[in-house]
């Protein structure tokens, strides 16, 4: 008959299955106290996994989509700062103007020309500016050198002018006739021939090669903006188109009424460069405020995913290196009850 | 009542405390062994001999045998279970993931909008390249590695047939013993010992229902009544599979003809290891690889290209490539896809292809090309890439993740999938793992030896011992008085 509930191997049994759970536990905690995180994420977060990836993916998204931006700011500064110059060179076009249109004599006007050249040429190097290896006045022909250097021998532009000059008028530039030309030829010659010239598709074969597309670029995830503005505006043309007829049509001895006729539309034309050119000034400032904001709101991101993700991943170390010491603690416990309990045997007390 | 009944009575009594005493050392000896059921004597009265005799029992407890082989069942086919899953994890890296699709598909995606950022630089174009090929080699090597586990399980599950048949083989050896015994009334204990060990390794490998027949005969049906032993084993048959592919169909287990079942759920069905294993190599993992081939199909139909000149040209796969070098029917899975997607040649300049056709389309020719212009600094086709990884397209349902969603989402939804399968089945394997522990703590406390318990019966037989023998030579001094006196 079985009088008791309790065999050896049961006590034996018991020790040891408390001991090995103990001990498999301390281990899991050891990894964790020490990562700070779950040492097994997976079956920590069961289902919960694809929403953790995600965030992590998410935040990597964040800090590329931040680099990026750091890209994409430094070409909108650059821009901002080719730009300054280039309506400052119109600006100083635009005076150089105003005063030469009260010059009468050749050496004023002498003057006038080569301080237009000048402004010119600052307006062209700033155009053709590149930022990060890019022509950033291309459009998305970045790899192309945007506006045509007018003082290069044999340019496009120069020739255009000059074919369409003694076309017209039937002689050159340098020609004496010069001073026969009239107001009203003068005037038709302007906005008829040579205009056109600037605002129609003559533009694109004659002075520059930027692409009318802009750079987009993609400063939050939801979030496109144009990042670049190209020599096809309507700044560039006018100031081009200023710059070239005062530099050609200045000093040639024009008779008095004509060159009034041409500096007026000179001065007329830096006019609407300076305007056009402070435009495109606007529309880069705006692209700029918006990816200073998406930079803040991508911050902002980013360490809210951070906190979501910790939150999700990451164990309390105090929490798992106190659990440590408790399970030590009860390891410790089972060992020396083990050992009572083999002492404690009725066969030592049968002697 | 004489004198010469009570020394027979003594008599009788020194020879049941031996028997008695040959027991306990039996049980000492036995103290430590988990498959030994604890012999107890029984003192019955016998008409023939005219006096007490002792006869040795067996601790039994049936319902406890009962729960023990099938806790031991469930628990050892979720640990096994477990195990499967484990693997298919480890696919997929450590804790980051660093492995899996998702991981790498957010990679590109990321170096694809660097590149958008700067599409004009060609270094760009090589990374975003590189991190493409990570995503194929990513999806080909995890669905090889899918086909590998089935594989290793196919093979387990051979070995596990086979040792099963020599189980039954040495259990139709013992049952005989045991009915030829009890038939002859000499002790059989011994050999029901084993039968029940035998038994619960059984079902270690599937769970048996023991059904004990007259004449000690046990008889072992399967839990779907299938007879696995009666009187003579029944045949379990199973035939490997070489090599396994998305394609493959693993062979049934067939016992006595009837195919197992494979278990079902994250808190497995099955009883024992064979149904486990059906169910990683027949159900889990054929799962997890149709979602690999749906994210396969994905990254091809993403990338794919559109005739852009308007001919009716259809659309062609693009920076990725797959043997048949078609874009798939929406929403329908491809069954091996993820096993033969490649970047596309086209694209790579160790292949003599051209990186940029990534930023300018045309990989499949001049009606393909996006960049029209041959602007270096195009960016809309990158950009368009990079958004529509994260835009919904539609998937199958029957890969259990929803029928719309983004590439990268849909990809971390299957790792989602196989943790939370996961996560539970390790649940279940801990609860599971407790109660085996405790019922088999419960039975061996129902059924084992406590020494402490047979040291004091020692005592009392110790006791008797000396009560009889004393007796006997009180009888003898009593005789020896009679006999003295009659001189």
């Amino acid at each position: 008959m079985k009088t008791s509930f309790v065999s050896s191997y049961a006590t034996q049994t018991s020790m040891r299955l408390i001991v090995q759970k103990a001990q498999a536990e301390v281990q899991q905690l050891q990894t964790e106290a020490v990562t700070g995180r779950h040492a097994d994420v997976g079956v920590a977060l069961g289902g919960q996994t694809s929403n953790a990836v995600r965030l992590h993916r998410d935040f990597e998204q964040f800090s590329t989509i931040q680099d990026t931006n750091s890209l994409v700011e430094n070409r909108l500064s650059s821009a901002q700062a080719a730009l300054e110059q280039s309506s400052q060179s119109a600006q100083d076009l635009l005076e150089t103007l105003i005063i030469a249109k009260d010059a009468t004599d050749d050496g004023l006007r002498g003057v006038a020309v080569l301080e237009i050249s000048d402004s010119l040429r600052a307006f062209t190097d700033a155009g053709n500016l590149t930022a990060n290896g890019e022509h950033i006045f291309s459009g998305i022909n970045t790899d192309t050198k945007p506006l045509v250097d007018y003082f290069e021998t044999g340019n496009a532009a120069k020739t255009a002018f000059d074919n369409a000059f003694s076309t017209y008028f039937g002689f050159t530039q340098t020609s004496a006739s010069t001073s026969t030309i009239t107001a009203t030829q003068m005037s038709d010659f302007l906005d008829n021939t040579i205009e056109p010239m600037f605002t129609g598709t003559d533009w694109t074969t004659n002075w520059s090669s930027a692409s009318d597309t802009n750079m987009t670029s993609r400063i939050a995830r939801e979030e496109l903006v144009q990042s670049s503005v190209n020599t096809n505006g309507d700044g560039f043309r006018s100031m081009a188109f200023a710059s070239t007829i005062a530099l050609e049509m200045m000093n040639i001895g024009l008779g008095e009424a004509a060159q009034s006729v041409l500096v007026d539309k000179a001065i007329d034309a830096a006019g609407k460069g300076v305007s056009g050119i402070d435009d495109d000034r606007t529309t880069l400032g705006i692209s700029q405020a918006r990816l200073e904001k998406a930079n803040n709101l991508l911050q902002v991101q980013a360490d809210l995913t951070k906190i979501h993700v910790s939150e999700m991943e990451e164990v309390d170390i105090y929490e798992a290196s106190t659990r440590v010491n408790a399970l030590m603690a009860q390891i410790e416990t089972s060992y020396s009850i083990t050992s009572r309990l083999q002492q404690l045997n009725l066969i030592d007390y049968l002697r | 009542m004489n004198l010469g009944s009570a020394l027979n009575t003594a008599t009788r009594s020194l020879s049941n405390t031996s028997t008695q005493t040959s027991v306990v050392s039996q049980n000492v000896a036995n103290a430590e062994n988990p498959n030994y059921a604890r012999r107890s004597t029984h003192l019955e009265y016998d008409a023939l001999a005219g006096s007490q005799i002792a006869s040795i029992q067996r601790t039994t407890d049936s319902v406890l045998y009962r729960q023990s082989i099938s806790s031991i069942a469930s628990s050892d086919a979720q640990s096994t279970l477990v195990a499967g899953l484990d693997q298919l994890k480890t696919i997929f890296g450590t804790n980051d993931y660093e492995l899996s699709p998702a991981v790498i598909a957010g990679q590109l995606r990321d170096n694809l909008s660097a590149y958008a950022a700067q599409p004009s630089e060609p270094t760009l174009a090589e990374t975003a390249i590189a991190s493409a090929q990570d995503l194929a080699l990513s999806l080909r090597s995890s669905s090889e590695a899918v086909q590998e586990v089935r594989a290793e399980m196919d093979v387990d599950i051979a070995a596990n047939v086979s040792s099963l048949n020599d189980m039954l083989a040495r259990f139709k050896v013992i049952n005989d013993e045991i009915v030829q015994g009890s038939y002859g009334s000499s002790d059989v204990n011994n050999y029901l010992d084993e039968r029940d060990t035998l038994v619960k390794e059984i079902s270690s490998i599937i769970e048996v229902r023991p059904v004990t027949r007259s004449g000690n005969d046990m008889v072992l049906y399967t839990m779907d009544g299938t007879t696995l032993f009666e009187k003579s084993p029944r045949t379990v048959t199973f035939e490997t599979v070489p090599a396994y592919d998305a394609l493959t169909t693993g062979n049934s287990i067939y016992v006595d003809g009837v195919p197992l079942e494979a278990g079902e759920g994250a808190n497995s069905s099955a009883g024992g290891s064979l149904q486990a294993m059906l169910q990683i190599r027949d159900d889990i993992a054929p799962m997890l690889q149709g979602q690999l081939d749906e994210i396969a199909r994905g990254v091809v139909t993403l990338f794919a290209e559109a005739d852009q000149v308007g001919g009716g040209g259809a659309d062609l796969p693009g920076l990725f490539t797959w043997t048949s070098g078609t874009v798939p029917t929406a929403g329908t899975r491809v069954d091996g896809m993820a096993s033969s997607i490649v970047v596309n040649p086209a694209v790579l300049s160790s292949q003599g292809g051209d990186p940029t056709l990534l930023r300018d389309g045309g990989i499949n020719g001049a009606s393909y090309l996006y960049n029209t212009e041959g602007a270096a600094g195009y960016s809309e086709r990158l950009d368009d890439l990079v958004t529509s990884m994260d835009e919904p397209i539609p998937f199958d349902g029957t890969s259990l993740l929803g029928t719309s969603k983004g590439l990268i989402n849909f990809a971390a939804d299957s790792l989602g999938w196989l943790e939370l399968t996961r996560s539970d089945a390790t649940a279940s394997m801990e609860t599971k793992e407790a109660y085996a522990a405790q019922i088999e703590q419960t039975f061996s406390n129902a059924t084992g030896v406590s020494i402490d318990e047979e040291m004091s019966l020692l005592l009392s037989l110790e006791q008797s011992y000396k009560a009889a023998t004393k007796i006997i030579s009180v009888v003898d001094e009593l005789l020896q008085t009679l006999l003295s006196a009659v001189r």
